[in-house]
């Protein structure tokens, strides 16, 4: 520990910890939705982390912009992989493990959307 | 958006008025820029564009809230040897409207405690969500609401949806 | 030494990923995985990155981020609806 850096090594830590937990939580949950959970919210923070503890690293522009890039994008896109991923599941009838209701009701009912994807030239 | 002009011309003028062109000086112009306009909102008439920008930053505080929450959450149910996940999947009737807000919102929810967006219905009037640990479907939906909330103010009165929603909620 | 520790954590998360990606059980949980997967590489270039202390690494971050979204939506509509276009 002879280098160690507070401000960058901190965030660069700590986003590894969220990083290693999502894998854990990937393999233990019980099912899909679940595991969705575990990935879209920890790689989140956890990838967010990483690249602020790198930029703090470099501090120049070129990486700054760059990373700034990357997180922006994380930030942007791994919700809509959860949401599509979730919904392509279900709408395609893999059963969720529930301990509650469910009130959308329409477990393997993807021809519905296929007509609806057909009508607005989605497809 | 004359708000926004104004705002980034008196970046510029800052950054004249100290003769030095750097991001940093940049970054104060516009923070004494966004204090000119929102000390004379009336003669300037930039009343809507800090009312917005000021929702905007509160939003981004809210959302840097919850997402720790969550990930503090989910990284402990990851850990645990019996994490109390009590799945469901709710259906929350949404007040905002229009695409952008919808997206942005089902964004959200996905990175908020306990909550995953899954779909809407064909009229795009429902969220359906997955949702873990929030215990019974009216403390999910609450849960859910206080997003939204915070989203609302963003988007304006044109989007939102009074009536009898508002209750079921 | 701390950019060695986090890269050790990544990879070990990468390998324990590998596991879900071979167990399955459906396909929604492999696509989630390889999404994991390719954001988990991202991370590990960023790394890299600082380790050799090469920027350009950054670029390679960036458009593998970019691939892995795409590569999800196209994987994810397959699924859905059976074609990635008309």
């Amino acid at each position: 520990m002879n280098d160690f850096n507070a401000v960058r090594d901190i965030p660069i830590l700590l986003g590894a910890f969220f990083v290693l937990t999502a894998a854990i939580g990937l393999v233990r949950f019980p099912d899909l939705y679940s595991r969705l959970h575990a990935s879209s919210k920890l790689i989140t923070l956890g990838s967010a982390g990483i690249f602020i503890g790198v930029g703090l690293e470099f501090a120049q522009t070129e990486a700054l912009s760059r990373l700034a890039a990357v997180l922006l994008f994380q930030f942007l896109t791994t919700p809509l992989s959860a949401y599509l991923i979730a919904q392509a599941a279900y709408l395609r009838g893999l059963k969720p493990l529930l301990e509650g209701p469910d009130e959308w009701n329409a477990l393997g009912k993807a021809a519905l959307l296929d007509e609806r994807l057909e009508e607005t030239g989605g497809g | 958006m004359r708000g926004l002009s104004l705002n980034i011309l008196l970046a510029i003028v800052w950054t004249l008025f100290v003769g030095e062109f750097s991001l940093r000086e940049l970054a104060i112009g516009v923070l004494l820029g966004f204090a000119i306009l929102s000390i004379f909102p009336l003669s300037l008439g930039t009343g809507g564009y800090v009312r917005r920008t000021l929702a905007l930053v509160r939003f981004g505080l809210f959302f840097v809230r919850e997402l720790t929450v969550a990930n503090v959450q989910v990284a402990l149910w990851a850990l645990l040897p019996h994490p109390p996940l009590h799945p469901m999947i709710i259906a929350y009737p949404l007040r905002l409207r229009g695409d952008n807000a919808q997206t942005v919102l089902a964004a959200t929810i996905t990175l908020m405690p306990g909550s995953v967006a899954m779909g809407f219905n064909p009229e795009r009037t429902v969220l359906y969500a997955h949702t873990i640990g929030l215990g019974t479907v009216p403390e999910a939906r609450a849960s859910l609401k206080k997003v939204e909330d915070a989203l609302l103010p963003l988007y304006g009165q044109g989007a939102v949806q009074s009536g009898p929603l508002e209750d079921t909620a | 030494m701390i950019i060695n520790l986090a890269l050790g954590i990544v990879t070990l998360s990468v390998l324990l990923v590998t596991v879900r990606v071979l167990r399955g059980p459906s396909w929604g949980d492999r696509i989630m995985a390889f999404d994991f997967l390719s954001v988990n590489l991202v991370v590990l270039i960023a790394l890299i990155a600082v380790k050799t202390k090469l920027i350009v690494m950054l670029d390679a971050a960036l458009v593998l981020s970019l691939l892995g979204f795409l590569s999800t939506v196209a994987l994810t509509r397959y699924l859905l609806l059976g074609r990635v276009m008309r």
